[in-house]
C-alpha cells in the first residue's frame, strides 16, 4: 500500500469521526428517531463510515434546522 | 405540506442537484446519453465545485456552524471518488481539499455573522422592554 492511499483512508476516518460525533450527539439528545430504537442507528453511524453518517443524515434533515 | 416542511428538503435537494452537476460526465457515459455529452463536464471540475458553496453558505445561515460543518463534511464526502478514482489531472485531492477549506470558513463565517445579528436582535428587544 502507497503512502498516498494511507493518507487517504486516514482523511476518510478523521471525516467519518467528525460526522458520527455529530450525529451520535444528535441522536443522544433527540426523543424520538426514525424506527422508534436508537441502537441500531448507533450502530449503523459507527460501522458504516461516512454513509451511516449521511444515512442517519437522510433521514433526520430536522436537526439541520433549529430554528 | 407546511412551509417548515418544505424547508427541511431543501438543503438535501440542493446536495443532490450539486452532485448530479459534478459527476454527470460520467453520468452520461453510465446511462448513454450521447446527445447531452459535452466538454464542459470532462475537464478540470474545479468550476463545477463552486457550485457546492450553495449549500454549504445556506447550511451556514439556517443551521449555524453545525450545519455548515456538517454540510462541508458532506460535500467533501461527495467529492472523494472524483479525487480517488476518477480525476486523471494532477493532485486532485489537494485541490479539493483546498477548496473544502475555504468553503468551510465562509460557512463558518455566515454563521458565525448571523449569530451575531440575531444577539443584536435581543438585546435591542430587551432594551425596549427596559
Amino acid at each position: 500500500m502507497t503512502l498516498e492511499w494511507i493518507i487517504r483512508i486516514i482523511l476518510f476516518g478523521i471525516v467519518h469521526w467528525i460526522l458520527a460525533g455529530f450525529m451520535l450527539n444528535d441522536i443522544t439528545t433527540r426523543e424520538k428517531v426514525f424506527g422508534r430504537r436508537k441502537a441500531p442507528w448507533v450502530i449503523v453511524i459507527i460501522i458504516i463510515p461516512c454513509f451511516g453518517s449521511l444515512l442517519y443524515l437522510a433521514f433526520h434533515p430536522g436537526m439541520l434546522h433549529p430554528d | 405540506m407546511k412551509r417548515e416542511n418544505l424547508k427541511l428538503f431543501i438543503l438535501p435537494l440542493l446536495l443532490v442537484v450539486c452532485t448530479l452537476f459534478y459527476y454527470f460526465g460520467e453520468l452520461v457515459d453510465w446511462a448513454a446519453w450521447d446527445s447531452l455529452r459535452n466538454n464542459f463536464f470532462y475537464g478540470i471540475h474545479d468550476v463545477h465545485r463552486l457550485l457546492f458553496l450553495a449549500p454549504i453558505v445556506y447550511a451556514g445561515y439556517t443551521a449555524r456552524i453545525k450545519g455548515a460543518v456538517i454540510i462541508t463534511l458532506v460535500s467533501f464526502i461527495i467529492f472523494l471518488p472524483r479525487a480517488f478514482f476518477i480525476s486523471p489531472y494532477p493532485d486532485p485531492l489537494l485541490r479539493m481539499i483546498i477548496f473544502i477549506l475555504f468553503a468551510g470558513i465562509i460557512g463558518y463565517l455566515v454563521a458565525r455573522l448571523r449569530n451575531e445579528k440575531d444577539k443584536y436582535r435581543e438585546l435591542e428587544e430587551t432594551k425596549k422592554k427596559q
